[in-house]
Formats: C-alpha cells, structure tokens, sequence
C-alpha cells in the first residue's frame, strides 16, 4: 500500500499569493527539498496563486528536476488548476532538461 | 577620535546649535563628535537634534548662500542618517503642512542620507573637462524617440565637471530615468542643474523624485498623491524588489479596473524586467525604474533602465544558449535576445522574459522598446505579427527596456503561456495530478 503525498501549500509555504523571482523560487525549493528529506513525497499545491512567473517556475520546479532527475515525478507531484502555468511548469522543465543534458556532456553539473 | 579641539570642549547640544550657526565653518568632525556624546548622555538627545537641525534647515532655506546651505545640508543629512535621530527628524516633519512649499520641499530633501558621489570625493583639478549642456528642447524622450535622447546624450564629452540639463515644455518619465542613470554613471550627482526649466516640469522632476532617487541608495518609491506614477526609484542586487512590483501594479487601479489576469501578467511582466537587471546587467551602479499612467490616453508606460554590461557584452561574455558566431550588430543581439530561451548564461537563467514582455506586449498592442549598444528595437504588433523597427545611435553601455502598455486592451500572458513550444523529445514525465 502507498501513502498519499505530502500536501504543501505553495501560497502558504511563500507567505505571498505572487510568485515571482528566482529568490523566492530558491528559498521554496530549499523547503521542499527539506520536506523532502523526511517524506517519500510531497504534493505541491497551487490553489490561491495568482501570479506565476518564468524565473520563478525554472527556480523551483526545474531546480527540483535537477536534484531529482529522472525521479522527479516519484518525488514531487504538482496540483494545478491553470492550464497556462501547466505548460509553462512543463515548458520550464523540458528547457531545463535540455541545459542540463547539454551541461553534463561538457562534463559539468 | 575626531576633531575634539575644534570643539573647544563643548560636548552639549548648546554646542550643537552653535557650531550649526556657523555654517561656512562647518566642520564634519566636530559635528560628529557633538552628535555622538550627546545621544550618549541625554536621553532625548534624538529628540533635540532633530528639533535643532529642523529649526537650522529652515533657516538655511531662508537666509543662507547657496555654498552654505550645501555645507549644512550635507550634515544635518549625515546626522539623518542615524536612526533614532531620523525618526526623531520625520516626527518634527509632521507639522509641516502650514510650511510654503519650498521649505518643505527642502526640509525633505535634507532627510535623504547620501553617500559622497566620486566626482564630489576627488578633487577639482584632478576632473578635466568643462561644463556641458544637454539640450533636449526638442526631444520629448518617448518610448520612440530614445534613439534621439541615447545621441543628445552622446555629444557630451564623458570628461565634463558640471552638466546644464535643458528641457523642453515635457519630457517623459522614461527619458528622464534615462538621463538620471547617465548622471549617476558618470558620477555627475551634485554637479547637474536643469537651466531654464519650465514650470510645469520643474514640479515634474520633484513629482517623479528625479534629485532624491539620485541621492538616495535605497528603494524610495514616490509618495505621489495622484497616485498616477512612481518615482525615479533604485533597483540594485540588495534589495528586494517585490514592493517596487506591486506598487506599479497598483497605480493601474487609479485609472483602470484590471482583471485579476492583467494584475498577474503585469507583475509577471515587471519582475522579468527587474530580474534581467539583476541576473545580466552586473552594473557598477544601481539601475533605475520609473512608471507612469497617462490618463487622457489610457496609456501606462514603464522603464526599466541600467548601466551594466549591456545585451552584447553579456552574450559574448556567457555562456550563450545559441550561437552567436553570426551575429555582427549590436540589433542582431537584441533581436535574438527577444526570442524563446535565448539565453546569455545557461545556469540559473532561462530566456523567457525579453520575449514575454515582447509577445505579451505587441498582444496588447502596445509599444516596446530594448535599447543596447548602439541599438534599439522598437517592437509593436502589425497585421497579427510582432514588426521591429531598428534605429542605431550612439552608444549606451548598459540596457534599456521601455513598454508602452495600452489600458483599453487586455495583458495576454496567458495565451502566449499556453502557445509556448515544447519540443516533444524534452517532455518530462508528467508531474501533475
């Protein structure tokens, strides 16, 4: 039997309901990372987010894709009523996926 | 310990109100030294300086010569600087409705701590060159016309002492936050004056705080009471800039009713903007942003500009995520710097915000311009397509980024989020639930 995710709230976890810069996508990715540590999973809940941005999106959930790899999607669920902030999270991703494979051919990260 | 001669032993605000009655022999020690013992040994010290200093920087205003009442000035907004007695400053400031606008104006002026500018710091025969005048007359400094400003600008000989800033009858926020970021670059705060300047835009200048952003280090947004604009204010690596953010958002309720998607889209908008200068520009001094709605045309402009490495530099420096081998012009770099991922530094950058403020902003049908080098793309929307229009002038080291957003319209950033391409062979498995 599998236990269901952890849920955290991202509006909560930030403290605002506009997530914006890569600072604020750094510190969130560091608590989940730390959630993480004591969890199998977690549930990234996006409800009451009302401003999403690029930077932010590539910080968080391609920062997690970076640490977790192919893992990620055992690791970290996501819930999301948006369709545009779907394809934008998978948009990040794919990007950083291709930075990452291109990095660690030159032998890096 | 500093100048207790000069004193003479005085250690008392007494001394205090003395040494400030002389304002020619000022000296920056003593005053110091008095500030310091007397907030060591009165508990209401913050209180009485304040009140000394308050009653000092009226009076200078009134009777004092220019000279002087830079010299006192420059103390009484070192003593500012301390913090109890800047709070002490603020609440003496309350009551001062009653006072003519001039003083107040002044008063206010003083409370803004300021570094020593590096002009200011050499001495004068070490600073070759003259005084300069920069004529914009006949250059308003809109969003098209920062191609004339970036060549005005270029006549000036980097090697000038004192620049004389001549005004038309208007000049957009965005030329001016242009004009203030070449001062501040070239060390210029406290050796600029605007000669001749019309009356309207003189209030302009004090409206968009044109004098204190230029003195002032820290974030100060503009406390205008129309509500309609911010201020010239500071963006620099430190500080955090969310407020900047959200205080533009906010000024678009004065004159609009935005749906909560155009609120998100511009503070999307804006943070891509700031994060750019952040992430990219690595400028020796702090940028600056400036927004302003136009009311009679339903318009709002914002201006984001710096005086880092610029879009070129950046590309040939990094760690570009496309080749760059063919690109020969300052606007072959800007053009690609518009598109999808096209990136500068591949790590901890991701190419989304120059081509999100472009799509977003041709959608809206709006204005958008990126100036670099020696360079600026003019960006709008025609027959369903984004056009650019390349104007070349005299070089700018750092980078502008100018939009003018139309309040009829709606901020498609949902659209271009959901049209954006994802090559099939990147997808990941799919997080979501």
């Amino acid at each position: 039997m599998t236990s269901s995710p952890r849920a955290v709230k991202l509006v909560a976890l930030a403290g605002s309901t506009s997530l914006l810069t890569r600072t604020q996508g750094a510190a969130l990715r560091e608590q989940v990372l730390e959630l993480l540590e004591g969890e199998p999973s977690v549930e990234i809940d996006m409800s009451g987010v009302n401003a999403l941005s690029p930077s932010f999106a590539d910080e968080l959930f391609g920062g997690l894709q970076t640490s977790f790899g192919r893992a990620t999607a055992s690791r970290i669920r996501v819930s999301c009523a948006r369709v545009e902030w779907r394809r934008l999270i998978r948009s990040a991703l794919a990007h950083r996926r291709a930075i990452d494979g291109q990095l660690s051919k030159d032998g890096r990260g | 310990m500093p100048n207790r001669e000069a004193v003479g032993g005085l250690s008392n605000i007494g001394a205090l109100a003395d040494l400030l009655r002389q304002p020619y022999a000022l000296d920056p020690g003593a005053l110091e030294y008095l500030v310091e013992e007397s907030l060591n040994t009165a508990k209401d010290a913050p209180v009485q300086i304040a009140a000394l200093f308050f009653k000092q920087a009226l009076r200078a205003e009134r009777e004092l010569v220019p000279l002087e009442r830079e010299n006192l000035g420059r103390f009484i907004r070192r003593a500012a600087a301390i913090p109890t007695v800047r709070r002490a400053f603020e609440k003496s400031l309350r009551p001062m409705g009653r006072c003519p606008t001039r003083e107040r104006i002044w008063v206010r002026q003083l409370l803004v701590p300021i570094p020593v500018p590096a002009a200011e710091a050499e001495p004068a025969e070490q600073v070759s060159g003259g005084v300069e005048t920069l004529d914009l007359t006949k250059i308003a400094g809109a969003v098209t016309e920062l191609h004339l400003l970036i060549d005005a600008i270029g006549k000036i000989s980097p090697r000038l002492r004192f620049l004389n800033i001549r005004l038309g009858e208007f000049t957009y926020a965005s030329g001016l936050a242009v004009i203030a970021q070449w001062i501040l670059a070239h060390s210029l705060v406290g050796h600029y004056e605007f000669v001749d300047c019309p009356e309207p835009m003189a209030r302009y200048l004090d409206n968009i705080r044109f004098s204190a952003a230029l003195r002032n280090p820290s974030i100060v947004i503009s406390p205008d009471p129309m509500d309609w604009a911010i201020g010239l204010t500071r963006i620099n690596r430190d500080e955090p800039t969310e407020q900047v953010t959200e205080k533009i958002v906010d000024i678009l309720h004065t004159f609009a009713n935005p749906t909560p998607e155009d609120k998100g889209a511009l503070l999307v908008l804006i943070s891509e903007m700031i994060e750019n200068i952040h992430r990219h520009a690595d400028a020796p001094v702090d940028g600056f942003a400036v927004a302003q709605v136009y009311p009679r045309l339903l318009k709002m402009g914002i201006t984001l500009v710096d005086a880092g490495m610029g879009v070129r530099a950046s590309f040939e420096s990094g760690e570009p995520s496309i080749p760059i081998g063919h690109l020969r012009h300052d606007s072959d770099f800007l053009r690609e710097a518009v598109k999808l991922h096209s990136t500068s530094k591949k790590q901890r950058h991701s190419g989304y915000g120059l081509f999100l403020l472009s799509e977003v902003i041709a959608r809206n049908r709006g204005t958008f311009a990126l100036t670099s080098g020696s360079a600026t793309l003019v960006g709008y929307q025609k027959r369903k397509r984004i056009e650019f229009d390349v104007f070349t002038h005299s070089p700018w080291r750092g980078t502008i980024v100018s939009v003018i957003i139309d309040l009829h319209g709606p901020l498609p950033l949902s659209e271009v989020y959901r049209e954006m391409p994802i090559d099939p062979e990147l997808e990941a498995d799919d997080l979501f639930t």
